[in-house]
């Protein structure tokens, strides 16, 4: 086999105290696929910022084309060829599609300024190899996440790199964006170059790579062609044990209503949404991206408004717009986007965990640090939390880690109704199935939940009753016992007109 | 199959892409134009009531008036757009003019243009000291020009003291550089234009002009995007303080008295002059020509109190309100525009 | 653990107890101990220490180039000119915390003053004087609050806007106009001080403020919130991250510090030199 176009030998990095790779390796082949995998901790985003210029290894050789490379910067390693495309969309708000693309490296005309006529036509071009239609002169606020995820697969092909990093790049992808990619990498590969491919979809990792690399615990733990593999195969790998995929079994009979909501409706976002959440059951909430399902959890508590329609809390008419009201009434919220809204990145894990029950952790109005901290390690231990020390900032938990203080901090009131909005997104395989038995477990214990998800195996897989929304309204229901991801998937696409809706 | 159920609705229609760029471009033309209707608006509601107001010699003033704000408020601009903000050029300004014009008591027979480089070069140094703070120190922009505003002050009072620069020690050449004119025009206030044109077309058609941009509608999608941070908003606080090193030098040829107050409370006016004039407080968006046309909107507001004989002391008030109210307009201007653009984008829901 | 060598100072000994000189010799004795001591010494290593050290740095220099530097008068005026500014800063360390910033302070100390001296050359009763001071204060700091909470406006735009209105409104009220003359009763409270103690005024109040301060910014919920605040870039008052209290609380922080400065308009106005528009530019 040629030389690899890029090999990482027996790299290091630490931050601190803090190993977060330990004599990793990796090598990337022209023409060729190759999959990342492992779970959240694993060291795979420390791999992709050594590969994009943003840390340098402590040890280790770092090779292209067979010569040690030193980059010091972003702009290194985009003069090596490496492009990678991150899982958050980095883009410039302010500016247009066409500017984020070729931000800094715009063509330029007579006298060093800005050939705008060249930039839209070479943007075109591209978009046109991507079979996208966005318009380029458009700018990126109010964009799509998918339609951001084009403009940074743009930026990336624009930069004509030999080697492609991809993390997680599906995640808000749909079915026909994702076939698309995939075409994207299939014609990047015909012309040689390495697409490094890091994603928790195991279906998507058989279907477009050659070879996988499996890191655990910052290590690397196998480099093996993926013909001949299967996905519990790489599991195994992944997690060091068998993680055996139990049926969500009956949860016993659910209570009484908990939530129940009426005719909801928000001009131009959701209309006439009906559904109830009784104790002990678990409703997921699926459909397409787009089809207003965040939406409507978020009017439930309270965070956004609605025009018309009434939401009951056992019974209780809920003040609309007020989060405060939907807390007191007994409502936890797990937001989709956990760094943003659901934690406080600067403060220490026992205070986030502890933030939303300083109520009843106070006395006198005030709070002790002990107090604090005895809640949150308790939390911690019921929800397997791993942490340095609880007094350590929650931002240097790894995203699974992260998920369960949110969780914990929601769990800390008791609420009867927890609303979570994409619980496992971006989470490793282990921690997911842990997060899913503490959903589980909550039903038993007789919480009401209401969980809106985009993963057909996780609907599936704890989901008592499944409801589908389709462009803001409801079109399906399904029990545990008589859904299909077919019937799902029919439901959520307008081909099915489900029952009892 | 894929797990995930992620198809998108039906994607939008060349049509309907296209008229979200037209939205936009169209609103941040009403913008720019607005300030436009309003400087119409208010100038032709003034002269009705005082007809001195348009009179050759007022708008001369007016405009003289302007060159000052406006060349300040280009520099500000460039650093507001990069989301960082320099509250020291009123500073700048007093300590430039009084130490550029002093040359001309202890040397006379100075030349006028070694007393404006004597003057960018106080300026060039604040903005250099403010620019390794900012950029190398990464200490947030408020707080070093903040502290840059009172210290610089201080060195002003400092040299000083009790003096005061005035017009006798001034050579006439010097003097008229601010009342010359060209067809009734003043001469200066054409240079200026000019100047701040050049500015203008730096930031739009120049790659480390767009950066500046770049940098400040996502600071960290610039640092990974390779963008030279550091040397950009370096680069953008020198420049902001060179230029008000020149205004200050100009300020002296119009004001011809100049002691420790000078420029006193400028950035106040400045910067609501850059708010008003469309440039986003948070940086990304915005043209110097944009707030030039702020700056010229509050020196004609101050001129029409004076000639309307309304006391000088609403001027600071109405620059206060004024600001508020742009502010406010932009936001709620923003706030339906992403509606309108999300519905345009993926129709209902996001 | 491991046996430590050299023990003398056995590594179960309260933070404060190593003594500093011994960690050259038992660093190299066993990286443990000097960690353990590091981690002792860490709570200690944060801004307030550099700037305790700083200031007595200060001290130290002011009494050895003068002999009048260290003596209580010294101090007092010391304490005079600096009280009403440390009142004020206590709630504006509450807004800084959360992530905002209120450059119009002096501006509404000055446009209290101004109403102070306005007020008082009109004849108005000290008393009702007080109130109105008050009332003003309040109404400037929630008209912040609220632009910045309910319309959504940067805190640093807002502040700047009304630095200029708060200050050309203290011009339009006084003019070119100094007003002195105020009652000896009043103007006692600026220059004297505490019965029986050699602290001015505004620096016991100061004092007392600073504990109530710090009691809730470190001990209560709402304190929580604010901090909260501050970390969490986007969403200010995300109801996600579980504080409640949010919200309100942006409104009420520059509210809140609005009559402290009215109160420090008052104890600085009374001083005998009288109230001008730009005495607090």
């Amino acid at each position: 086999m040629a030389a690899p176009v890029l090999a990482l030998r027996g790299v290091s990095k630490a931050f601190g105290a803090v190993q977060a790779i330990v004599r990793g390796s990796i090598e990337l082949y022209g023409g060729e696929a190759h999959a990342l995998v492992g779970e959240n901790g694993a060291g795979k985003s420390t791999l992709v910022k050594i590969l994009a210029g943003v840390h340098q290894p402590d040890s280790g050789s770092f090779l292209i084309d067979g010569s040690p490379a030193l980059l010091h910067g972003p702009a290194d390693a985009q003069a090596a060829g490496i492009a990678v495309i991150y899982q958050e969309p980095t883009l410039f708000p302010d500016l247009s599609v066409e500017e984020n693309i070729f931000m800094g490296r715009q063509p330029m005309r007579a006298g060093r300024r800005i050939d705008r006529r060249l930039m839209r036509a070479e943007v075109m071009a591209l978009f046109e190899r991507l079979g996208v239609q966005l318009d380029p002169g458009r700018v990126c606020r109010g964009l799509s996440i998918a339609d951001q995820q084009i403009v940074e697969i743009g930026k990336a092909l624009s930069l004509d790199a030999r080697v492609i990093v991809m993390d997680e790049p599906t995640a808000a992808l749909s079915v026909t964006e994702v076939g698309r990619l995939f075409d994207v990498v299939r014609t990047l590969r015909a012309a040689g170059a390495a697409v490094l491919f890091i994603s928790h979809r195991l279906e998507e990792v058989f279907a477009i790579c050659q070879r996988v690399t499996v890191m655990r615990d910052g290590r690397h733990v196998l480099t093996r062609e993926l013909a001949g593999l299967t996905a519990d195969d790489l599991v195994r790998a992944m997690v060091g044990r068998e993680v055996v995929r139990r049926e969500a079994g009956g949860h016993g009979t659910p209570g009484d209503h908990v939530l129940k909501v009426e005719r909801m409706t928000r001009e131009g976002v959701f209309t006439d949404i009906s559904l109830a959440v009784r104790a002990g059951e678990i409703v997921a909430l699926a459909g397409l991206v787009g089809s207003g399902r965040s939406e409507v959890a978020r009017a439930i508590f309270g965070i956004d408004r609605y025009d018309a329609g009434t939401v009951l809390m056992r019974g209780q008419v809920l003040h609309r717009a007020s989060p405060t009201a939907a807390m007191a009434a007994g409502i936890g919220f797990v937001p989709e986007d956990r760094r943003q809204q659901g934690l406080v990145m600067d403060m220490s894990v026992q205070q986030n965990v502890a933030l939303a029950s300083l109520g009843r952790l106070r006395k006198a109005g005030l709070i002790r640090a002990a107090t604090e901290r005895a809640f949150a390690a308790d939390w911690a231990v019921r929800l397997k939390l791993k942490y340095g020390k609880l007094t350590d900032p929650v931002s240097r938990l790894s995203g699974g880690n992260q998920q369960k203080a949110v969780l914990a901090k929601w769990l800390g009131r008791r609420p009867a109704l927890l609303i979570v909005d994409e619980p496992t997104r971006g989470i490793d395989i282990a921690t997911k199935a842990e997060v899913h038995q503490l959903l589980l477990q909550l039903a038993r214990d007789g919480v009401a939940v209401l969980m809106i998800s985009s993963e057909l195996p996780e609907v599936l897989r704890i989901g008592d009753r499944i409801l589908v929304m389709r462009e803001g309204r409801l079109t399906a229901e399904f029990s545990h016992a008589d859904v299909s991801e077919e019937k799902i998937m029919a439901a959520a696409t307008g081909q099915l007109q489900g029952q009892a809706l | 199959m894929s797990a995930a159920l992620t198809e998108r609705r039906d994607p939008s229609s060349p049509s309907a892409r296209a008229s979200s760029r037209k939205l936009t471009e169209r609103v941040s033309r009403i913008r720019e134009s607005g300030i436009i209707a309003v400087l119409i608006v208010f100038v032709a509601v003034t002269a009705s009531i005082q007809p001195r107001f348009i009179d050759q010699a007022n708008i001369q003033f007016v405009l003289s008036n302007t060159t000052v704000y406006a060349l300040l408020a280009l520099g500000e601009t460039m650093v507001v757009v990069s989301r960082n903000v320099d509250l020291s050029v009123g500073s700048v300004l007093g300590l430039s003019a009084y130490v550029s014009t002093n040359l001309f008591g202890h040397s006379p027979g100075i030349p006028v243009p070694v007393v404006f480089l004597a003057g960018l070069g106080i300026g060039l140094g604040c903005g250099i000291a403010n620019g390794l703070m900012v950029a190398i120190g990464r200490v947030p922009s408020l707080v070093v020009t903040l502290a840059t505003l009172y210290i610089i002050r201080g060195i002003d009072i400092l040299i000083v003291g009790g003096n005061e620069v005035v017009a006798q020690t001034l050579p006439a050449s010097f003097i008229a550089i601010p009342r010359a004119n060209v067809l009734g025009v003043p001469y200066l206030a054409i240079v200026i234009a000019a100047v701040i044109g050049a500015g203008a077309y730096y930031l739009r058609s120049y790659r480390s002009g767009r950066e500046l941009y770049a940098i400040g509608s996502n600071p960290e999608a610039a640092r990974l995007a390779g963008i030279p941070v550091g040397k950009r908003v370096f680069t953008a606080f020198t420049v902001s303080g060179g230029i008000a090193g020149l205004a200050g030098v100009l300020w002296a040829a119009q004001y011809q008295t100049i002691d420790s107050t000078a420029g006193t409370g400028y950035e106040l006016t400045v910067i609501s002059a850059v708010v008003v004039g469309g440039v986003a407080i948070f940086g990304g968006s915005g043209s110097a020509v944009g707030a030039a046309i702020g700056a010229l909107l509050l020196a004609t507001i101050s001129s029409a109190l004076n000639v309307l004989g309304i006391s000088p002391f609403w001027d600071l008030a109405i620059a206060g309100f004024l600001l508020l109210v742009a502010i406010s307009l932009d936001r709620l201007i923003s706030v339906k525009l992403m509606a309108a653009l999300r519905q345009r984008s993926s129709g209902v829901g996001t | 653990m491991e046996p430590d060598q050299n023990t003398r100072n056995a590594e179960g000994t309260a933070p404060g107890g190593t003594p500093p000189g011994s960690t050259g010799a038992q660093a190299a004795a066993s990286p443990r101990r000097a960690i353990g001591f590091r981690a002792a010494l860490q709570p200690a290593i944060r801004w307030e220490t550099g700037l305790a050290l700083v200031a007595v740095a200060i001290v130290v220099f002011g009494g050895l180039t003068s002999s009048q530097f260290l003596t209580s008068g010294n101090f007092f005026n010391l304490g005079v000119s600096s009280g009403e500014i440390a009142i004020m800063a206590l709630p504006m360390t509450l807004i800084v915390i959360s992530g905002e910033i209120d450059l119009s302070v002096a501006a509404t100390l000055g446009m209290s003053s101004a109403t102070l001296g306005f007020l008082w050359s009109k004849h108005w009763p000290m008393l009702a004087i007080f109130v109105i001071l008050a009332a003003l204060g309040v109404v400037a700091g929630l008209i912040n609050g609220l632009l910045v909470t309910r319309v959504g406006l940067p805190s640093l735009a807002v502040t700047i806007g009304t630095l200029g209105l708060y200050r050309g409104i203290a011009q339009i009220i006084l003019g070119a106009n100094t007003i002195s003359n105020f009652p000896a009763t009043y103007t006692t409270i600026g220059v004297n001080p505490v019965p029986h103690t050699n602290i001015p005024y505004s620096v016991a109040i100061f004092i007392v403020l600073a504990v109530i301060f710090g009691v809730v910014l470190h001990a209560t919920a709402t304190g929580r919130s604010i901090y909260a605040m501050g970390a969490s870039p986007k969403p200010r008052c995300s109801p996600g991250s579980g504080s409640s209290a949010s919200r309100p609380c942006s409104s009420w922080c520059p509210a809140l510090s609005a009559p402290w400065r009215a109160r420090s308009g008052l104890s600085a106005c009374p001083r005998p030199s009288g109230t001008t528009p730009s005495a607090w530019s």
